[in-house]
């Protein structure tokens, strides 16, 4: 499947095969309804939805804009939305008879999620990151390891995400026959994008609901933030049709876009081949793929799933960057005004609204998703502020 | 008829079989590269692969990544692979294909990328990106420039096997593991039905690649494939630091040691 001009399967020969199978599969899968009772049941019983729809009300009241909903992803099992997907592909993976699963990560928190779920699913797990992000993320990579899962050091190029993605799908090449990839965001060639926003739409699905039943209306905005667009594309999935609700995303501008310090693919980018899809890529004017950079780990991608790329092209969504200092205001004043630490990546989300929020009536609605809880940043805002905390929690 | 089919029509007439080389391009020079195609050549290799150097080379194995980083490193711009293909040209008629990541032709323009090929004198080229359900991205400037779209497959492809080989042109490179580039002590599977596979569907001379780095392992593949490609066992040379004059020294005793090994 493609969207416009962006996504396919620019892949080699030998992954074409098990990508059919993995589509047939998955196109079985979803029209199965065991399949989707078993998926239901884990999304209930060990992840914990549905997540509230929160209405935050000192932070409305301290903007004096339109009313703010949080979409708390933040309370699911390992801390974030990543989870919805890590498990459902690995549902999927179990239905191949696949033993194994492999995922890349940067962060590390679609490692802990893919960790996680192989761990109760007894299924042999590999993680492939970055050698930088190793050393960024120890407590991270201790957890993946507690749960059972091997962390593969990934030490070529750039040794970030964009890298373990490559050696990811390079591993999966040689073990084809007994592996399953599970991809983390909605990138990737086809039919991944498609499936990582099937299992992430669950958070609009939901959302939408909870909308009507509080206010008896749809949002007038939605607002996530992008890296790879996964918890973006799952909190605008079942608000697409609806023309009147504003969608709009917020991407990593790192140190400014005017800078080479950034993460920014819509806003700077431009059309190209990653990871097996088309669609905006950082690169330079020779076509190599740029070096990346964002406070946030979780957003710092040289590429962006391709249907946001066409949703910016068709204007359906608007998508804004956002630099870190920015992304550091909204972190503490959720925190401050609601009790709520929000991910460095969603704060991305959050810095955005402050952006338009003058602009908004009081009777206006806002639902921002609130993809992660942002813990494990504390060490890392700490020590920017001059307090050494110790490492990373 | 293109260079590389004349290729194989003259070594079938010998009951030769064609030792395809690669390099990437640029390590550990331009003029580097340039300077062994001619020595190759000179010790019996029959077609030049030249790699364009790319961030993310999905396909490669850790030599080839190795040499790829070192040419960026070294200041490597697209334009001038094809000031090399030029050098070359001035004094060789080597078959020259380019293996290239799709990110590098996107980029520089399609039409573009084939208009210089032909001019320079390029005869082939190898996506390993690009699968036959994104071929027609390149399929009619290829045509319209006279290039061979090398395509290549599987040992997993079977069924797609027929519809990849229909409307490529030169040879077939037919994949001989799972996985990436780079050298293996030995091959141990036996390739044979899956050679068969590639036939049953095509006369296109067939080349086995990937993994193949000593005259032992090439020999076992002589009987079942029109020719072999040996990449990482070169490039490693290239990598190692040492001057210009051994690099090609070292090259040609590999050369000469894996066609003698198809041709005996």
């Amino acid at each position: 499947m493609s969207y416009g001009k962006f996504g396919g399967q620019y892949v080699p020969e030998v992954v074409l095969n098990v990508l059919n199978e993995v589509n047939e599969e998955y196109e079985k899968a979803i029209k199965d309804e065991k399949f989707i009772e078993e998926l239901n049941y884990y999304l209930r019983d060990y992840v914990g939805r549905e997540s509230p729809l929160y209405f935050a009300k000192n932070l409305t009241e301290k903007l004096g804009g339109a009313k703010i909903y949080l979409k708390r992803e933040d309370l699911n099992h390992t801390g974030a939305h990543k989870i919805n997907n890590a498990l459902g592909q690995a549902l999927l993976a179990k239905r191949m008879n696949k033993t194994k699963v492999i995922a890349e990560t940067g962060a590390g928190q679609h490692g802990l999620a893919t960790a996680t779920v192989a761990a109760v699913f007894g299924m042999e797990c590999k993680i492939f990151m970055g050698e930088e992000d190793v050393k960024r993320q120890a407590l991270n990579v201790f957890k993946m390891e507690a749960l059972g899962a091997e962390v593969v050091s990934v030490n070529t190029g750039t040794k970030t995400l964009n890298d373990a993605v490559d050696t990811a799908l390079q591993y999966w090449v040689e073990n084809i026959e007994d592996t399953f990839y599970i991809i983390g965001s909605a990138v990737g060639p086809s039919p991944y994008p498609e499936m990582v926003r099937g299992f992430q739409s669950v958070i609009s699905k939901e959302a939408k609901k909870q909308i009507l039943e509080k206010e008896n209306r749809l949002p007038d905005y939605v607002v996530a933030c992008v890296g790879g667009g996964s918890n973006a594309i799952g909190m605008f999935a079942e608000f697409l049709e609806d023309k009147e609700v504003k969608l709009i995303g917020a991407e990593a501008a790192g140190r400014g876009v005017d800078t080479d310090q950034h993460a920014a693919t819509l806003t700077k980018g431009k059309v190209g081949i990653i990871h097996g899809m088309k669609t905006y890529v950082l690169q330079d004017e020779d076509g190599q793929i740029m070096p990346v950079y964002s406070i946030s780990a979780g957003l710092d991608y040289p590429g962006i799933g391709p249907e946001h790329a066409y949703l910016k092209d068709i204007k359906r969504v608007e998508y804004y960057p956002i630099t870190d200092k920015e992304a550091i205001e909204a972190y503490f004043l959720l925190t401050r005004e609601e009790g709520i630490i929000p991910a460095i990546e969603s704060s991305h989300a959050l810095a955005q609204i402050l952006k338009f929020i003058d602009k908004t009536d009081k009777d206006e609605i806002i639902i921002m998703s609130l993809s992660g809880r942002g813990e494990k940043d504390i060490a890392r805002l700490a020590k920017m502020q001059g307090v050494d905390i110790g490492d990373e929690v | 008829m293109s260079r590389i089919s004349n290729l194989f029509k003259n070594l079938k007439e010998k009951n030769e079989k064609a030792l395809i080389g690669y390099l990437t391009f640029g390590c550990p020079s331009e003029e580097a590269t340039v300077d062994l195609v001619h020595n190759m050549e000179k010790n019996g290799l029959d077609l030049i692969e030249l790699g364009i150097p790319y961030s993310n080379p999905v396909a490669d194995g850790e030599v080839i990544r190795q040499a790829a980083e070192k040419a960026l490193a070294n200041g490597f711009k697209v334009r001038k692979i094809f000031e090399g293909i030029e050098d070359i040209r001035k004094k060789s008629e080597i078959p020259i294909v380019l293996l290239t990541y799709f990110n590098t032709v996107f980029n520089f323009g399609v039409d573009r990328f084939f208009e210089k090929m032909r001019e320079t004198g390029a005869d082939g080229i190898l996506i390993p990106d690009l699968p036959l359900e994104e071929r027609d991205e390149i399929a009619e400037e290829a045509k319209k420039n006279g290039i061979d779209i090398i395509p290549l497959v599987s040992r997993v492809s079977h069924d797609r096997i027929k519809n990849i080989v229909k409307d490529a042109s030169g040879f077939v490179y037919c994949v001989s593991i799972l996985g990436v580039t780079g050298m293996r002590d030995d091959i141990d599977d036996d390739l044979t039905d899956y050679m068969k596979e590639v036939s049953d569907v095509t006369d296109l001379p067939r080349a086995i690649g990937f993994g193949i780095s000593n005259g032992e392992t090439a020999k076992k593949f002589k009987d079942i494939s029109e020719g072999v490609i040996v990449g990482s066992a070169f490039v490693k040379e290239t990598l190692k630091d040492i001057d210009i004059e051994d690099m090609k020294r070292e090259i040609s005793i590999k050369v000469k040691e894996i066609k003698n090994a198809i041709n005996s």
